[in-house]
């Protein structure tokens, strides 16, 4: 019965750009699929099902709209960069920005036929001025029925670790301020250096996901 | 395009105590909202919520005088004296710099605030072009800005004056401005003239016909600046109403920056002035370059 409920494995990608690493996860995916159903004969009491895998991180999304700065309603434009003192770009895209988005994959391990618990990992995110922990992830999922024909289920999940965290930079004003460490997008602003450092961006993922779903066949 | 220039012969007699002849003085001419006269690079300094805090300009100018003429600084026309203009203006620049006022015809020090200070003079000491510096003396008003000036003990924001002319030359009357000479060589002092306009790579300015140049003298060409005075938009021309835009400048710098020094704030703004949005740069006439608040802000390297 469990595996009618999670079997709805699926891929998802962020962006298109990442088309070639999604139909390689798709491949993984399928064979991993199918393997624990060879590896666990459905005769025994545990088996093990690959129920998700996604590029889907909420905090990838929070890093990557860290590239595209903010909007300036003076210049009715957006900031996404600054020249430093003697004129060169500087673009934020360049320090968020990463080859590898947060991927989480989920597993079920199936006790009987409702009771299983849910776990697995996402990978992490790695940029030139941030930084998404891996995690990990935790908890159960439990059935009942309490009519023919109808499934209430209970689902638990925590998830440890994973926090989005923005890296400083070190910024050298010369003369009038010096070698500073400083927020990197907010070192040209009016801002005095040190008080940029308050506006880093940090972000925790969701730490504990509950749904109960009653689902009923006419 | 008409100057709004009024010469305060009146003035000059009490300000100016000059050995052995008589002079003359000219005067040189808030909510946070950018206007179509100012810089693109002071709205990132609103967007930012930092707007001169914790640093004072004190304006030295005319408050008194029953002179006043109209402008339109964004606000709406209004009928003001010389002194109530550079203090709008400056206000406007940095709203939340702490604004003094001093007329120039008190002849008293200048008193300094804590924190940094800027002093604003949007006006000149004429005398005979035959005297020389040595033979002036100066009333305890322009010693004191003299002295910090030479002192590094606050940013003194000079006019460059009218004339079309050099700093330091005589002008078609046979007067100097001596004040000018007087502030060449110190080390917290910025001579600033004014461009028709806010200049860009792709459309670079000029200098205003009317304004004073940097000339050939060094000490004098390290210590200009230039700004876009854009007087079709405001009514108001002059490099009267050029002094009070770099004066908001070093105050938000002076914000960001709480432990510079008065001179530190003035090389900042000199060493990162632009060059490549004036039209047909040259030390001679712009100086170190168009004044860039949003390039004073920046670092050097990052990171």
């Amino acid at each position: 019965m469990l595996l009618e409920v999670y079997a709805q494995t699926e891929l998802r990608s962020r962006s298109q750009q990442h088309g070639g690493i999604a139909a390689c996860l798709s491949l993984v995916l399928l064979l991993l699929v199918v393997s624990p159903s060879l590896a666990f004969a459905q005769d025994q009491a545990v088996a093990i099902h690959l129920i998700d895998m996604a590029q889907d991180s909420e905090l990838s999304i929070t890093a990557a709209s860290l590239a595209d700065g903010w909007y300036d309603e003076s210049e009715d434009s957006r900031v996404s960069g600054y020249e430093l003192s003697d004129g060169t770009p500087v673009k934020f895209a360049d320090w968020y920005h990463t080859d590898w988005p947060d991927t989480r994959v989920d597993l079920l391990t199936q006790f009987g036929d409702d009771f299983g618990l849910l776990w697995g990992f996402s990978t992490g995110e790695r940029g030139e001025k941030y930084t998404i922990d891996p995690s990990l992830r935790v908890g159960f999922v439990a059935q009942a029925h309490p009519a023919a024909n109808s499934i209430l289920s209970l689902t638990v999940r925590a998830v440890a670790w994973g926090n989005l965290n923005e890296q400083t930079c070190e910024g050298d004003y010369g003369e009038i301020g010096g070698v500073q460490t400083v927020n990197c997008r907010l070192a040209a602003t009016f801002l005095p250096p040190e008080e940029t450092l308050q506006y880093l961006a940090h972000a925790e993922p969701n730490r504990l996901h509950i749904s109960l779903s009653y689902s009923a066949s006419f | 395009m008409t100057l709004r220039l009024k010469y305060l012969v009146t003035a000059a007699v009490a300000a100016l105590a000059l050995l052995g002849g008589a002079s003359s003085s000219i005067a040189q001419t808030t909510s946070p909202v950018l206007r179509s006269w100012m810089s693109p690079d002071i709205a990132d300094a609103w967007t930012q919520g930092y707007k001169g805090q914790k640093t004072t300009i004190t304006i030295v100018d005319d408050f008194t005088s029953s002179s006043k003429f109209t402008g339109n600084l964004g606000t709406g026309s209004l009928l003001y004296r010389h002194g109530e203009w550079t203090r709008l203006e400056a206000s406007m620049i940095a709203p939340l710099a702490t604004i003094k006022s001093q007329s120039f015809y008190s002849g008293t020090t200048v008193p300094l605030a804590a924190g940094l200070n800027v002093l604003n003079l949007s006006y000149g000491m004429y005398a005979r072009g035959t005297y020389s510096l040595s033979q002036l003396g100066w009333s305890a008003q322009e010693s004191s800005i003299i002295n910090y000036a030479k002192n590094g003990r606050a940013v003194i924001v000079k006019a460059a004056g009218n004339d079309g002319i050099a700093i330091g030359s005589v002008n078609a009357a046979g007067n100097k401005d001596f004040l000018n000479l007087a502030l060449v060589g110190a080390p917290s002092a910025l001579f600033v003239g004014a461009l028709t306009r806010n200049g860009t790579v792709a459309n670079p300015a000029s200098l205003a016909s009317y304004s004073n140049k940097a000339g050939t003298n060094t000490a004098v060409q390290s210590h200009f600046l230039v700004v876009g005075v854009e007087s079709s938009k405001t009514g108001l021309a002059g490099t009267s109403f050029a002094a009070p835009i770099i004066s908001g400048y070093a105050s938000i710098l002076g914000s960001k920056f709480t432990t510079a020094t008065p001179t530190q704030i003035t090389n900042q703004l000199l060493n990162t002035a632009r060059k490549d949005t004036l039209l047909n740069y040259n030390a001679a006439t712009y100086g170190m370059g168009e004044a860039s608040l949003s390039r004073a802000l920046a670092p050097l390297t990052i990171r």
